[in-house]
């Protein structure tokens, strides 16, 4: 039933592919989420990206003999608020683990986590799939550790431990996505969202974020789910989407030929643009977990989980709602404007006591426009407001606006002063503008001619030339009556 | 003679002007040099020897060798943050157990693997016993990583026993027992997983205490079981253990697992006499190997501490017998991931010729490794695998707590138990090196103390035969208070110290000059 | 239970130790002695007694998220066992070559 909401259908492939042979995907993802504290999760080394190798490293992230983890309030903070805003189940109490394996990127031979008894459970994450509302349940919300970075090459393994120890959620979807188009939707929504509280910075090329997949397939139908396979080293939403592509192609082409799949993890070559197995006794490994005693109990009482649901901001889905009702935008417009908190809160400062869906339009073209080009808004909402004001009161044109703005963006000031300066003030004067038209008609008789002799499409052409003449100052509703009372005579 | 001197009463000499700090130090070194080469309890020295006016020096060796700038850890400058006027142990030497981190020094844990690994920050415990003034003496020999009741796992050569050059001093903190009972040092620091503190000390005539799991900071302890190890002093009496578990106690931020709990007054406590106090002693310890010779012991303790007011109830802790069992399962589970970190891969020693990460990881711990220690990871290993880890770490988990429900229990009747340290004498070096078991029951009467978490003493009441037989007392949670007022009637009843001194000479010249 | 040489070969694999055919055998009756020690747990009613670990009491410090200095490279690059450019140097995995960054 559920497994509806989240899908995209029941062809195997997601749109653009061939279905092949009536098989349905069975997806679920499995996020690591980089948490935006300034320390690590259990240690006061500094979280940062890039630099020194092993510059931000202490006896606790080391894991020398003797050193013990002390957990960062701020990271259950953070990882609470992800778990409010996706409506989970917050444990009161909260079990840290002990997954033992040996890996040089490991330093203590363990990874601190949460096994049995995670911080949240349940929740959902809604997003647009195609235009459509959906949701993808989650299973579980936890905190665990980051471990470093080994570089293979030139015969040796290279380990940096500075990103050992920077703090992570992970995030268990519940095995119901049917498309890798649902599974980039998903992800999408899911990234904003992160972004959004300010708990991540999503950047899947830096690895804040990091996604690996679960795919099986079955017959259209079916209950029972076929053999997973995992994939891993998913560098990038589209990468997500054509290693399912690839895997499920895989699997469906071994199903129909009445050959079994094998439950295995398979990492992602981008460059080759396939799913190659894993080697090593990787799958098959016994991570003997159990309770951290070097960490009591997380107690998330009442009040500390009340006050974090309190600080949170509306959600971008609740505020996508709140567009469409409030400022009746399309639901398109309404995704749009909400693809992060700062474009969000623009529109609003700059929709605010005015026309929302001029701004809605100006805010998606021009202001979007000009954000990409500067990476940021240099025209101020409410500025920008009052340009629309001047716009909506027919004071100035489209067009003429459009040059307001840009020299808004370049030099600042406000709009009042940039018409007057410019001279870009809407021609009022209906006597100067029956004189534009009466110029125009008066220098192409030709045209006229042609016109009265049932060319009406020149209409058009007297349109541009009166506009050009005046600079795109006239009042196209008012030329329009003009000239055709003119043309008409 | 200031080598023989408490602590107590050393701080007395100083404050009075009596001797300084530096000359007991020297004193210590000259007889650690006479003697320690027979003994084998010292791991490492502080180096300089003797400097004057208590400025010995803290340590030598920088990180691999090299100097790491600003003031080099091995000079004879003392610390920046001892106090101006040597502070509670103005300037007097401490020793630490080589499972403690303290920089520049090196730390081993008495195994091959951290060979050269040299501390680059200081364990906390360490670090108050600095900032009290106290002056680094040097580290001492124990069972490797802890994992041991005889000293005879060490990687450096067993420790051998003052009383009995013959015999085991007991482990792991054999080392710190054995200067502490020789007059090689004033007092020491170990650690206490399964009776590491307590065994030693009464196998040694010397008072060992192990406080409330949590009361101090194992925050630069070298983990061997993370929910059961404690560090905790070794001293020659019941008021220098006192001073010095009140130095160390207290809640540290750098490990989580420590309480918010004030330090209680233990040398007012231990002087504060036994009457009124309710002291439980356990029912059925015969049939855990209780020796004949150790139960009258018993019975003589017992009734020392009634006829001081106490009063003396029957108790009994039914899960007591299985506790052995447990304990194996939990502290070797749990220490079989705590070293995992040794793998000669960032620090320690590396197996030469490995051609590949496999051939790194194993070669290095099966070289570096006891055997002690290989059966200990063995063993946890396999009661937290799968298919195992119900039937066994996880059976392990639900004794424990049967296990702390008996001893809640029983505090609703006594205040206090008594019971033995151990249940026998030292025994001879390598009667019981075949025989593992053998050498893990011998902890039957300290190891429940540590799964319940619980405060613990032991003091020498008596000798048989020789050796010297300690009694054990064993408090409430956060009950330090209540362990040393029966300790220092115990110590009041039977007073220790000159028969420890003479014994032990005696042994010591029994052998004859090197 | 009966400890088979495969139990024990697979638990030196989990713990990465590496033993002669002789050590694995003296491993095996180590083992088997202990575990024949501890069955008896096995015989004790535990339905309803909660592992000790969840007993514990929870809360306990956290800590506040301001970061510390960190600990100069050379005071643990400099006594490892290899390290090259400021990083620890390890053999290569055997499947090394194909995980790339993992």
């Amino acid at each position: 039933m559920s497994a509806r909401n989240a899908g995209g259908g029941a062809a195997a492939r997601g749109p653009g592919g061939e279905a092949a042979a009536g098989w349905e995907p069975v997806i679920g993802l499995e996020i690591h989420a980089q948490l935006r504290t300034r320390s690590k999760i259990f240690c006061g080394c500094e979280v940062a990206f890039g630099g020194e190798p092993n510059a931000r490293c202490c006896p606790v992230c080391l894991g020398l003999p003797g050193a013990l983890p002390v957990l960062n309030r701020h990271a259950v903070e953070l990882a609470l608020r992800v778990g409010l805003a996706l409506g989970c189940r917050i444990a009161g109490r909260s079990i840290m683990a002990r997954k033992n394996y040996f890996y040089p990127d490991l330093p203590k031979g363990y990874q601190i986590t949460q096994y049995e008894a995670p911080l949240c459970e349940g929740g959902e994450v809604p997003f647009l799939l195609a235009g459509e509302k959906r949701r993808l349940r989650l299973t579980r919300i936890h905190l665990e550790e980051d471990a470093g970075k080994s570089l293979h090459g030139g015969g040796a393994t290279r380990v940096d431990l500075d990103r050992a120890g920077v703090p992570l959620v992970e995030i268990v979807t519940e095995p119901e996505l049917t498309s890798p188009a649902a599974a980039h939707a998903f992800l999408t929504a899911l990234r904003r969202l992160l972004v959004w509280l300010e708990v991540c910075d999503g950047n899947m090329e830096e690895g804040s974020l990091r996604c690996d997949a679960n795919v099986s397939l079955r017959r259209a139908g079916e209950t029972t789910l076929g053999v997973k396979t995992e994939l891993k080293n998913l560098n990038s939403f589209r990468g997500v989407e054509q290693a399912l592509n690839f895997e499920i192609d895989r699997q469906a082409a071994l199903l129909s030929a009445g050959q079994a799949v094998a439950p295995e993890t398979r990492l992602w070559d981008a460059a080759r643009r396939e799913a190659r197995p894993m080697r090593g006794k990787e799958t098959e490994q016994d991570y003997r977990y159990f309770p951290e005693p070097d960490l009591p109990p997380l107690v998330v009482d009442a009040a500390w989980r009340e006050s974090v649901r309190d600080g949170l901001p509306e959600l971008p889905h609740e505020r996508r709602r709140r567009f469409e009702e409030e400022y009746g935008l399309s639901p398109a417009e309404a995704e749009l404007l909400t693809a992060d908190r700062e474009l969000a809160d623009y529109f609003e400062a700059a929709a605010a006591g005015g026309d929302a869906a001029l701004a809605a339009r100006w805010v998606a073209g021009e202001i979007l426009r000009l954000r990409r080009e500067t990476g940021g808004f240099p025209v101020p909402p409410g500025t920008l407001g009052r340009l629309l004001t001047r716009v909506g009161e027919g004071a100035v044109s489209h067009t003429a606006a459009k040059t307001i703005l840009e020299r808004l963006a370049a030099d600042g000031g406000e709009p009042d002063d940039w018409i007057e300066m410019l001279g870009l003030a809407r021609l009022d004067d209906a006597a100067a503008l029956a004189a534009a038209v009466d110029d125009v008609l008066a220098a192409h008789p030709d045209e006229l001619a042609r016109y009265r002799a049932g060319r009406t499409r020149l209409f058009r052409f007297f349109v541009g030339k009166v506009m050009e003449a005046t600079g795109g100052r006239a009042d196209p509703r008012r030329l329009d009556r003009l000239l055709r009372e003119r043309l008409d005579d | 003679m200031l080598e023989r001197l408490t602590l107590g009463e050393a701080l007395d000499g100083v404050a009075a002007g009596d001797f300084t700090a530096g000359e007991v130090t020297a004193a210590l070194d000259a007889r650690i040099d006479a003697l320690d080469l027979r003994l084998n309890a010292y791991l490492h020295r502080a180096p300089g020897g003797a400097a004057t006016n208590g400025a010995a020096p803290r340590g030598e060796e920088a990180p691999g060798g090299a100097a790491t700038g600003g003031t080099p850890p091995g000079s004879a400058a003392p610390r920046e943050d001892a106090p101006q006027d040597g502070g509670p142990l103005r300037g007097l030497p401490f020793t630490l157990k080589d499972n403690m981190n303290l920089r520049g020094t090196p730390t081993s844990c008495a195994s091959r693997i951290l060979e050269g690994y040299v501390s680059p920050y200081d364990c906390t415990a360490a670090a108050r016993l600095l900032a009290a003034g106290g002056r680094y003496l040097g580290k001492t020999n124990m069972d490797e990583f802890g994992m041991g009741s005889s000293n005879e796992y060490s990687a450096r050569g067993p420790v051998r026993n003052p009383w009995d050059l013959s015999r085991a001093p007991g482990g792991s903190s054999g080392g710190a027992a054995a200067a502490v009972a020789a007059d090689l040092a004033l007092f020491a620091l170990g650690s206490d997983t399964g009776g590491s503190i307590r065994q030693p000390a009464a196998l040694c005539g010397v008072v060992g205490a192990k406080p409330t799991y949590g009361r101090v900071s194992r925050h630069g302890l070298v983990a061997f079981a993370s929910s059961l190890d404690q560090i905790g002093p070794i001293a020659k009496d019941v008021a220098d253990a006192a001073r010095v578990l009140e130095l160390i106690m207290g809640r540290d931020p750098a490990d989580a697992t420590t309480l918010d709990a004030p330090v209680p007054d233990l040398r007012a406590a231990a002087a504060a006499g036994a009457r009124g106090l309710r002291v439980g002693l356990p029912e059925g310890l015969a049939d855990l190997g209780l020796d004949d010779a150790v139960a009258v012991v018993w019975e003589a303790a017992a009734a020392a501490l009634a006829a001081q007011g106490g009063e003396r109830v029957a108790v009994s802790l039914p899960s007591l017998r299985h506790a052995t069992a447990a304990y194996y399962l939990l502290a070797t589970a749990e220490a079989s991931s705590n070293l995992a970190r040794y793998d000669g891969a960032r620090y320690g020693r590396r197996a030469a010729g490995a051609a590949d990460l496999e051939g790194l990881y194993r070669r290095s711990r099966a070289e570096g490794f006891g055997p002690e220690v290989r059966r200990r990871i063995m063993l946890g290993t396999f009661a937290l695998s799968r298919g195992y880890y119900e039937e066994y770490y996880l059976r392990a988990q639900k004794v424990r707590t049967l296990l702390a429900r008996d001893f809640a229990a029983a505090w609703e009747r006594c205040d206090c138990l008594l019971l033995p340290a151990t249940p026998g004498p030292a025994f001879r070096l390598g009667e019981r090196l075949d025989d593992p078991l053998a050498m893990y029951l011998g902890d039957v009467f300290t190891l429940p103390v540590n799964l319940a978490g619980l405060p613990a003493a032991s003091v020498p009441v008596a000798v048989h035969e020789g050796l010297p037989l300690g009694m054990q007392v064993v408090g409430r949670p956060l009950d330090e208070a209540t362990v040393f007022r029966a300790a220092g009637a115990l110590e009041r009843a039977f007073p220790f110290r000159e028969t420890r001194r003479r014994a032990v000479d005696a042994a010591l010249d029994a052998e004859g000059a090197p | 239970m009966e400890l088979g040489e495969d139990v024990v070969r697979h638990v030196e694999d989990l713990a990465r130790l590496e033993l002669t055919a002789a050590e694995r055998e003296a491993m095996r009756r180590d083992l088997q002695r202990i575990l024949d020690y501890v069955a008896d747990l096995a015989s004790l009613d535990l339905d309803g007694v909660p592992p000790f670990a969840e007993t514990r009491p929870g809360g306990g410090a956290l800590r506040e998220d301001v970061p510390q200095p960190s600990l100069p490279p050379p005071a643990f690059l400099d006594g490892a066992p290899a390290a090259d450019a400021g990083h620890f140097v390890v053999p290569p995995a055997i499947e090394a070559a194909e995980d790339g960054d993992a």
